[in-house]
């Protein structure tokens, strides 16, 4: 199952995708679903094994949501 | 020609510049930020990595505080603009450019703001004790250092104005500093650095940087609104940075050339090329200094200062001596008020100006030879 991390801009997405990929994780950056956000941007998606590690980012990397990827659809999760 | 007007603009830029702006142009299709295609992502990347490399280049820990504008002008006209309310009292040195004197005119007339320029000696170094008492005097909202004479060449003691100015903000204008002195944000707190990526950083024209000291955005209006790329659904400009102060498509080429510009600096090594330029500047002096018709401005002790040296030739105007050494010599030189005439009032050469010698990485030592044989030459035949 994959979770959906959503940041404020690019330019948080990118940080926080650095910041993951120096943990060993595997991030990888997805158009945000039109279904999540009408936003044009781009999300990071994680094996939601994974999601715990997001925890450890810095503050300022916080994901702003985060959204679990169902075959019924996405699913906000209330925290990591 | 010999290209001595080094601190209007570098020339010529390196390689790798000229390659990485040519490479967005060719080879990148989409606008950072904007659209999730292959190409915007590659964009996005490019202005990620310049951010993160500019970020480290000056110290500042959090590459979200830097924010990319036109040039030095811009980032002034950004901090002037947006943090200064009606009423406020404002200290700058009398060495200001342009950039920010003319604004603080504009300010004055339209927000009443009470402008104090410090006074400078005649060097063009800022006199410490006056500035002391101007800071002591009454509160200032805030404090507008140049850093580096555009005129001269005159460094201003950063370490002492940053220990005396207390709680006052200090904005700086390092448009003749970067890439030629260091600038740590980390060691050296100030609350706005700006300056341009055309000048000592070898980019191109059009780029520069602002870079905001963590919560001194909130009192900040931009100076712009627009487009982002993010938050879309709202009409309101987003609170975050550097989103907050950057709109409308940024200028890709120009941001790539920034970051290879400042990669080119860091692979020779700032001091060396420091050295090269000042060692430039020094045979240069050492070679007119004694013709009894050429008069010299600035600091005479040189360690306080770059690789910029003002004169003037007694009995010639700045620009008729500037027309020879183009025309006959092949020389490219800056006259008259470069742009700032509070400085050329502080060092006694206004309003003719003086004749602007800047020297950069690229100069050669016969090409500092040849401009001090023809500039006697000159002064010969005056």
């Amino acid at each position: 199952m994959k979770v959906i991390c959503l940041f404020p801009s690019i330019h948080f997405v990118l940080k926080a995708e650095k910041a993951l990929k120096a943990r060993g994780l595997k991030p990888k950056l997805i158009p945000v679903p039109k279904e999540i956000s009408s936003d044009c941007g781009m999300a990071i998606e994680l094996a939601r094994e994974d999601l715990p590690r997001v925890g450890d980012l810095p503050s300022e990397l916080k994901p702003e949501a985060f959204y679990l990827r169902t075959p019924q659809g996405y699913q906000k999760l209330l925290d990591s | 020609m010999i290209y001595l007007d080094q601190a209007a603009t570098s020339f010529p830029k390196p390689n790798e510049v000229v390659e990485a702006v040519a490479r967005t142009l060719r080879n990148v299709p989409g606008s950072p930020g904007r659209s999730a295609h292959k190409g915007a992502l590659e964009a996005s990347r490019i202005v990620f990595e310049a951010r993160e490399g500019i970020a480290s280049f000056i110290g500042a820990g959090d590459s979200s505080r830097v924010i990319f504008t036109s040039g030095a002008t811009e980032a002034l006209n950004l901090v002037l603009q947006g943090f200064l309310r009606e009423g406020d009292r404002v200290l700058a040195t009398g060495m200001e450019h342009n950039a920010v004197a003319r604004v603080l005119e504009a300010l004055r007339r339209e927000r009443n703001i009470e402008v104090v320029y410090l006074p400078c000696d005649e060097e063009g170094s800022l006199k410490l004790d006056e500035c002391e008492k101007a800071l002591r005097e009454r509160p200032a909202r805030l404090f507008c250092l140049n850093l580096v004479s555009n005129v001269t060449g005159t460094i201003q003691p950063l370490h002492e104005i940053v220990a005396l100015r207390g709680e006052t903000p200090l904005l700086v204008d390092a448009a003749q500093a970067a890439g030629h002195l260091p600038l740590d944000v980390s060691a050296l707190p100030v609350e706005f650095l700006a300056f341009s990526g055309h000048k000592g950083l070898f980019g191109p024209p059009g780029v520069g940087v602002l870079y905001i000291r963590e919560g001194f955005e909130k009192d900040l209006r931009p100076l712009k609104f627009g487009g982002t790329g993010s938050r879309s659904e709202s009409l309101e400009q987003p609170e975050f940075l550097p989103d907050r102060f950057e709109c409308g498509t940024p200028n890709l080429p120009g941001i790539a050339g920034l970051a290879a510009g400042i990669d080119f600096i860091q692979k020779i090594g700032l001091m060396r090329l420091h050295r090269h330029e000042t060692a430039l500047a020094d045979i240069f002096l050492e070679k007119i200094r004694s013709h009894p018709r050429v008069k010299i401005y600035g600091p005479k002790d040189r360690v306080k200062a770059t690789a910029i040296v003002s004169l003037n030739i007694e009995g010639l105007s700045p620009s008729e001596v500037a027309r020879q050494l183009d025309e006959e010599f092949d020389i490219a030189v800056r006259p008259g008020l470069h742009c700032a005439p509070l400085a050329h009032q502080t060092i006694g050469s206004f309003p003719q100006g003086t004749v602007r010698f800047s020297f950069g990485y690229f100069n050669r030592l016969a090409e500092v030879e040849k401009a001090a044989e023809a500039l006697l030459a000159i002064a010969e035949r005056a």
